[in-house]
């Protein structure tokens, strides 16, 4: 992954978390957090394929659940107090992951070749355990709840290149 | 005059904060009607009027350019104002909505105030 790849990357969800839920997330040293050293707990995993032909790459977004719980409250202006179901909080993972993408397609070339498919989300144990072709350098973000996880697998990571 | 408005989007999520937006925005809204893909999109239309329809372009079963294609075949809603509100950002995909004659083409993440200018663009008919 190149580092302007990188850096695209940290504006997107940056862009995203700040425009549509208030939240402000700062990038880490890639090398300071590894999905193997995060805290054991609940995470939410949400994934989108970016599609050119007969290739493709994944975007990964991996989220402490209390982070996603206040990241759904805020999209949704729900307070504190409100019931949010898993339905809404995988909801707004999902969007998440669309929209993260979304940005990066705009800020490169990509998006005039590559289409992203439909967004997947899921609730995970542990942090989820990801394809082994997962390359390239993983971008994590600081947060209230604990690090978020961005990563790029699929044959190149960088599908502005 | 109130407008009858369809939310398109896989996301209620996204639909919820698109209908947060019409009711604080000043816009006339008349009914709302909301549909999580293009299929159900048109399975409304058939069922009622609808005077402006925002929709999501990436969504399973049918995608938005498609509702949109079939909505201009249509002859009661070919000339239907359609705002797009949508993460697909590409070149084809925005020259094909213009062509589709689209009043408006909001990529996520947005503002409210985007959705907001477009709107009162289609009160005002500035963009019928």
């Amino acid at each position: 992954m190149k580092t302007s790849y990188r850096e695209t990357i940290v504006r997107a969800a940056q862009e995203v978390l700040e425009t549509m839920f208030f939240t402000f997330v700062e990038p880490l040293d890639p090398h300071d957090v590894l999905p193997e050293t995060m805290p054991s707990g609940s995470y939410y995993h949400g994934q989108i394929e970016l599609k050119d032909g007969q290739h493709g790459e994944t975007l990964h977004v991996v989220i402490p659940a209390a982070m996603a719980d206040s990241l759904t409250r805020a999209l949704l202006a729900k307070d504190d107090g409100e019931p949010l179901t898993q339905d809404e909080v995988l909801d707004t993972v999902r969007e998440i992951a669309n929209m993260i993408l979304g940005s990066v397609l705009r800020q490169t070339s990509a998006g005039t070749t590559h289409r992203p498919g439909i967004p997947k989300a899921q609730l995970t144990h542990g942090v989820p355990e990801l394809n082994p072709r997962v390359r390239g350098e993983r971008i994590a973000f600081d947060s209230d709840w604990g690090a978020m996880l961005l990563l790029v697998d699929g044959p190149d990571s960088d599908p502005g290149a | 005059m109130a407008f009858n408005t369809l939310v398109v989007d896989d996301s209620a999520g996204m639909r919820m904060v698109i209908r947060k937006i019409l009711v604080i925005s000043g816009f006339d809204l008349g009914d709302l009607y909301e549909a999580e893909n293009g299929r159900r999109a048109l399975e409304i239309l058939s069922e009622r009027w609808v005077d402006l329809v925002l929709t999501d372009i990436n969504m399973p079963e049918m995608d938005g350019l498609t509702l949109l294609r079939k909505m201009r075949e249509h002859e009661i809603h070919r000339h239907t104002p359609v705002i797009i509100i949508t993460t697909e950002a590409s070149q084809a995909s925005i020259d094909e909505a213009n062509s589709l004659g689209v009043r408006g083409y909001i990529t996520k993440p947005f503002v409210p105030e985007q959705v907001k200018q477009t709107l009162e663009e289609i009160m005002r008919g500035d963009a019928l």
